[in-house]
């Protein structure tokens, strides 16, 4: 009879069975790498993430975000104004027209 | 907003500019990101600040090359590669190879565990809580080949399907299976050997004198010198 924990590590790593080679004592074998596939997803999934940790990272990319906008808006209020680039193509057309 | 907005769904609206749904995946992927960086640093403060960095640059990313996400339907294989790819740049990743020390029932218990599964004893759960598993269990997923490392990462990590890892990896389902297969096997060779020299070293008469401070010899805990990456 299976226990509980037993069989949620044979549903979750139901792909294992298909790839083991069909020699030797494979029953053996493949409770061993399920054991294996176990302990290195709960060692995985248990390292600590220190406290308060997400929110340092959330504070910091949303100062990210700020900056960008701050950056954006900058290099918007940097640009000319339409009609000064309007007169700048206006003088280049009259130029050309002139020349002919 | 759905309770389990897909990440493609998220990704698109953070390319729409908007900034919640990426709170989102940030709740949904930090810790895993952060457990990634301190697998390859084993140093709180440098996984913290990978994982913040990380994330900056995700959102950068998304904004202006959104096609870059696409392989995958979950964004944790992106996340894993520029999380990867800020440990190269800033030479962060701790060489494998190290110190592991196991008390004597842990390193038994462990034994016991990866030969037959026991239904009884310690669950997965409670021998991956101890730290010195944890880092036995790093130890030698920092000596896998890298291919196999990032397939162990995505799938026992990130939880990623077979499927998703096939899409991540640009390989067919089967040569995932395979893959994983071999670096679990690889692992467990690994493990059982760092446990096997624990017991040895155990058994070996100590040389040191014993100071009041010090435990009884049954109790100290067994020092592995595990080989460096150069002398494999």
């Amino acid at each position: 009879m299976l226990s509980d924990c037993t069989r949620q590590i044979k549903d979750k790593e139901s792909w294992l069975p298909g790839v083991l080679p069909q020699e030797g004592d494979v029953e053996r074998e493949l409770t061993s790498l399920l054991a294996t596939a176990a302990l290195v997803r709960g060692a995985l999934q248990a390292i600590p993430v220190p406290e308060g940790a997400e929110e340092r990272s959330h504070a910091r990319y949303t100062a990210f975000i700020e900056q960008q906008w701050q950056d954006r808006r900058h290099q918007h209020e940097q640009q000319r104004p339409w009609p000064s680039t309007l007169g700048s193509w206006l003088r280049v057309v009259f130029t050309l027209g002139r020349r002919r | 907003m759905p309770f389990d907005e897909s990440d493609r769904a998220l990704v698109a609206r953070v390319g729409a500019g908007d900034v919640r749904a990426f709170g989102t995946l940030h709740r949904r992927y930090y810790d895993k990101i952060y457990r990634m960086a301190y697998l390859k640093t084993g140093d709180p403060e440098d996984a913290q600040d990978i994982a913040s960095e990380t994330f900056c640059r995700a959102l950068k990313n998304l904004k202006e090359k959104p096609y870059e996400f696409r392989h995958c339907d979950s964004l944790y294989p992106w996340l894993h590669r520029i999380a990867h790819n800020l440990l190269v740049d800033r030479a962060r990743a701790r060489p494998p190879g190290g110190t592991v020390s196991l008390d004597a029932p842990t390193s038994d218990e462990v034994s016991t565990f990866l030969e037959q599964l026991p239904d009884e004893g310690p669950s997965p759960q409670e021998l991956a809580e101890r730290h010195e598993v944890q880092e036995l269990v790093r130890e030698a997923i920092s000596r896998l080949p890298a291919d196999q490392a990032t397939a162990v990462m995505y799938r026992f990590q990130g939880d990623l399907s077979i499927k998703e890892i096939a899409g991540a990896l640009k390989r067919s389902e089967g040569a995932v299976k395979s893959l994983l297969h071999r670096a679990l096997v690889t692992l467990r060779r690994d493990m059982q050997q760092q446990l096997a020299e624990s017991t040895a070293s155990a058994a070996r008469p100590s040389t040191h004198t014993h100071t009041p401070s010090q435990k009884t010899e049954g109790e100290v805990p067994h020092v592995i010198r595990l080989h460096q990456a150069d002398q494999r």
